[in-house]
């Protein structure tokens, strides 16, 4: 049986490595991406901040070592689902399963001024160079500000204005500035109160403005202004944004996409197509776009395919289930678990904020690089808490 | 950091360990294994395709044993985490040949990598019952 994914970040990662480790030879699995490597949306905080380098959190698709998959950096160019059949840069690919998990394409160029005049930190590319645009900023108005819903990681920009405020405090620069942060949640971790209360103690603390329930429209660099939803302007010295998410032009053109993304069974993650599944940021699958609920959703089309390969038991349906980190800046760190279940309301708690759950992040990093890469490898541990 | 104590040193020369691993039903896995010593460590060259490879993947935690063919009543046991680094060009797996005189390739099938395994002790047991 030849299965094909589209895309190796969590969701195809996570997939191929169960289906090596369940199946071996068993199955020919293909792993497609257009990337050298990966990277975990963590760490690119973690190199814009100064934490690490970019070459230390690049894990290289070269390097993988799991038997029955084969690797194959290309674009995709074109995809039929009905056919299940992909085109690549070089070869043409049929799949007696396909799974899509493509992500979302980020847009900086559907913010007007955006390029010109601020700069995003969402990309891989956009997050390694900020690090040599931080390190030159002498201080000032900062806005960390979100363009468009949905968006990857709902916690990352209030992880952001907290790290940037410490960042500038650390370089003795938090006097002669300001860190806003513009979001379109009314709280920042809506299915957790408890998470957002410490989210925003922590502003509170840090003295870093908050504007809910509205979006970045605009930069005009020559005003330094930005323009929100609102109609009001801000004025900034340093705008890092997270730009524009869409479904990647490939997917939409395939026809797969209802509304923008692709809309899955919630229990199975099966399209409308047969033998065709999709996980992860490029699905409207009801649960929030980041990392840990593609792995998840990944789990469910492993355990499907395996069942299928191996005429096992029927596989469990999908929980809705995510844990998620969350810097709370001075090496604190605390641990969010959300559940979003079809048709129920999320509900989500809070372990910590504490100094050890940092270490608990570190290895969580850790294992899925082991699992997925054969590698040993740690995420630099942030500094120790300084009170 | 734990060390091997020098009436055991002497094991870390040879030929064979057996090495321990949790296979993904929980039980032990044991293999006999080439391997050689890096300083205070023990590193082996594993093809990605067994299944002790995979298991250390999923949990490195594993245990090395070299019993004293000489004197059975003798031996050391190794416990620790397993490193876990690519080796591509086959630069750990080419040592590894040198010491016992093969070339690691040959064994491996096209599409298999080598992984270099490296445990550095968290615990160790020097037994020698002889008396």
């Amino acid at each position: 049986m030849r299965i094909v994914i589209l895309g190796a970040g969590f969701g195809g990662l996570e997939l191929a490595s169960l289906l090596s480790e369940k199946l071996g030879d068993d199955a020919q699995v293909v792993l497609i991406d257009k990337s050298d490597g990966f990277v975990f949306g963590f760490s690119k905080l973690d190199v814009m901040f100064g934490r690490t380098t970019a070459d230390h959190v690049l894990h290289r698709y070269a390097d993988m070592i799991l038997p029955g998959v084969s690797f194959v950096r290309s674009a995709i160019r074109s995809l039929d689902p009905a056919a299940r059949r992909v085109v690549t840069d070089g070869e043409t690919f049929e799949a007696d399963i396909l799974v899509v998990a493509l992500g979302a394409d980020l847009d900086p160029a559907a913010t007007p001024g955006l390029a010109e005049g601020g700069h995003e930190f969402y990309t891989v590319a956009g997050a390694f160079a900020l690090r040599e645009v931080l390190e030159q900023f002498a201080g000032g108005r900062v806005v960390v500000g979100v363009t468009s819903t949905p968006f990857k990681c709902p916690p990352a920009p209030s992880e952001a204005a907290v790290l940037m405020h410490d960042f500038l405090q650390a370089r003795g620069l938090a006097d002669a500035s300001h860190v806003s942060l513009v979001m379109p949640l009314g709280v920042p971790i809506p299915p957790s109160p408890k998470a957002s209360q410490a989210v925003l103690a922590a502003f509170a603390e840090r003295g870093i403005s908050w504007h809910p329930e509205r979006l970045v429209r605009a930069l005009q660099p020559d005003l330094g202004a930005v323009v929100l939803s609102d109609g009001t302007e801000m004025p900034y010295d340093l705008f890092l944004g997270i730009p524009v998410h869409r479904a990647p032009a490939v997917v939409t053109e395939s026809g797969m996409t209802v509304d923008g993304w692709i809309p899955v069974d919630p229990e199975t993650l099966e399209t409308r197509y047969p033998g065709v599944y999709a996980v992860g940021d490029v699905t409207s699958a009801g649960t929030p776009k980041a990392g840990v609920f593609a792995e998840g959703q990944a789990a469910v089309v492993a355990q499907q395919i395996i069942s299928r390969v191996r005429g096992a038991a029927t596989p469990a349906a999908y929980d809705g289930r995510g844990i998620c980190y969350l810097e709370l800046g001075h090496g604190m760190v605390a641990k969010v678990d959300v559940t979003f279940l079809s048709g129920q309301s999320p509900v989500g708690g809070l372990e910590g904020p504490s100094a050890d759950l940092a270490a608990d992040k570190t290895a969580f990093g850790s294992e899925r690089i082991r699992r997925w890469f054969g590698k040993t490898w740690h995420a630099t541990l942030p500094d120790p808490p300084s009170a | 950091m734990t060390t091997i104590p020098e009436t055991h040193r002497d094991l870390l020369g040879s030929q064979c360990a057996t090495l321990a691993t949790i296979s993904p039903d929980g039980h032990p896995q044991l293999t006999e294994v080439w391997f050689l010593q890096d300083g205070n460590s023990v590193a082996i060259s594993l093809s990605s395709s067994r299944q002790k490879t995979k298991n250390l993947m999923r949990n490195p935690r594993c245990s090395v044993f070299v019993l004293d063919l000489a004197n059975p009543y003798r031996y050391v046991e190794i416990r620790g985490d397993a490193e876990l680094e690519p080796d591509p060009d086959y630069a750990f797996a080419a040592k590894v040949g040198a010491k016992y005189s093969a070339d690691l390739r040959e064994y491996d099938q096209p599409g298999e990598k080598r992984v270099v395994a490296r445990i550095r002790p968290v615990r160790v047991n020097a037994v020698d019952m002889s008396g």
